[in-house]
């Protein structure tokens, strides 16, 4: 049996028993690698994948996620601040808009809370969960 | 334990309809053809333009011409004598699909599928995961399901889970985010006594860009061949999971590479460029190339206690 290794990051991508898979490095193994492996040295070595999530990409995240979920209505804020900025009323249009506000008050609420927790993480658990309520929140 | 110490009895048995649909299914068709109990197919299909609908059918010889490019999300086709593929395959879909084939039918995949399924490699949608033997999605959503063992890709999970519909199930790449059009590999499976692969065939997830957000790669789609002799021409058999390229404010992260699998009892003769790398990433503050996917080539026999 032979490891088809792919030359360009060195990860085993399969197996095979013919003599040539174009593209691909071919190296001989005793046994089916299975799971993650790379080619070291001549050699074919199983790893675990370690991922190391860092304050950095969370806050980068949080960012993207704060973003995303006000961007479809910041055309309230922009139509209100314009109103705002010739003298007009705008107690009307701000009842109009209000659930339109006040979820986005909740989102930016949610994004104060989410950076303290953040910043108060310690283990990889604690941010891999920070990290699926970032991806999972959809706003109130 | 042999494929075929299943179909003479073991301690627990199973009754034929669970043979044949329970395994993935064009093992199971090449298995019973090969025993002589696949039923008896007169009908020839020759495709001399793409369909307006995806093909699940069961037949006796199978042509795509020259000069069609067969262009739907999935195909399946299980021919009792050959599949000739002189016009290209190019499957694709704008959003992760599951299904189940069998016999000519197709039905959507129940929920609860699991990590032991033929799929296509992942975006960052569904967590990024794919639920099976491709690659993830670039950063951390790295799948521990790539290079199957090829008995994992024969049974399944079918003792550990009991779910037999499991081990029927085919899923495509997952589709990425970030840009506007979202394209991940499609689903192609192939299962015929004598294969002829002259023209490509690709289940790729399409690159994708965006300035004005992160962008996340598309997954790699499913290929799988499985006959007695397959022959490959000089061609393209690609399931690369989608590349993702960004502005410098934003991240790019890789789709994942699907999942090819090229499994004759008699030979394979290949002289095809093969690819199921993850997707690359450009162009961002950070960028994350998306897993490698999963690669099978390999000549097997149901009699082989060592599978």
């Amino acid at each position: 049996m032979k490891a088809i290794v792919d030359t360009n990051t060195n990860a085993v991508v399969g197996y095979t028993d013919i003599d040539e898979v174009k593209g691909y490095l071919l190296v001989e193994v005793d046994y089916v690698p299975s799971g993650m492996c790379y080619y070291e040295d001549g050699k074919i070595i199983a790893k675990t994948p370690e991922v190391v999530l860092t304050k950095e990409f969370l806050h980068q995240k949080r960012k993207e996620k704060l973003n995303s979920l006000l961007q479809p209505t910041d055309y309230v804020i922009l139509k209100l601040t314009e109103e705002l900025t010739i003298d007009k009323d705008i107690t009307a249009n701000k009842a109009k808009y209000k659930s339109v506000l006040d979820n986005r008050q909740a989102i930016r609420q949610w994004n104060e809370t989410i950076k303290q927790v953040i910043d108060s993480a310690s283990t990889q658990e604690d941010m891999q969960n920070i990290l699926n309520q970032i991806e999972s929140y959809q706003g109130s | 334990m042999a494929f075929n110490s299943l179909l003479s009895g073991s301690s627990r048995y199973l009754l034929p309809y669970q043979i044949y649909s329970g395994y993935r299914y064009p093992f199971s068709a090449l298995c019973i053809m090969q025993q002589g109990l696949f039923p008896t197919q007169t009908n020839d299909i020759t495709l001399t333009a793409n369909p307006s609908s995806p093909i699940c059918t069961v037949c006796r010889n199978f042509t795509i011409n020259s000069g069609v490019t067969y262009s739907q999300k999935y195909i399946c086709v299980v021919a009792t004598n050959s599949i000739t593929i002189n016009g290209s395959i190019d499957c694709s879909s704008s959003s992760y699909f599951a299904f189940s084939f069998f016999n000519g039918n197709v039905v959507n995949a129940p929920s609860g599928i699991d990590n032991d399924i033929p799929s296509g490699g992942g975006g960052y949608l569904n967590i990024g995961l794919p639920y099976g033997f491709g690659g993830g999605a670039g950063y951390n959503k790295t799948s521990l399901n790539v290079n199957p063992t090829f008995s994992r890709v024969i049974y399944g999970n079918l003792y550990s889970t009991g779910f037999i519909i499991k081990n029927s199930v085919f899923a495509s790449g997952v589709e990425g985010g970030g840009a506007i059009t979202k394209i991940v590999g499609g689903i192609v499976i192939l299962c015929a006594p004598t294969i002829n692969i002259n023209r490509d065939v690709l289940a790729y997830g399409r690159d994708i860009s965006s300035t004005s957000s992160a962008v996340y790669g598309n997954g790699g789609g499913v290929i799988y061949l499985v006959g007695n002799n397959i022959t490959i021409g000089s061609v393209n058999i690609n399931a690369k999971g989608g590349n993702a390229t960004t502005a410098t404010t934003y991240d790019a992260y890789g789709g994942g590479g699907g999942f090819i699998v090229i499994a004759a009892t008699g030979s394979i003769m290949n002289n095809a460029t093969i690819n199921v790398s993850g997707g690359g990433a450009s162009g961002g503050t950070n960028n994350y190339m998306g897993q490698n996917g999963s690669l099978i080539v390999k000549t097997f026999s149901f009699y082989d206690s060592q599978l």
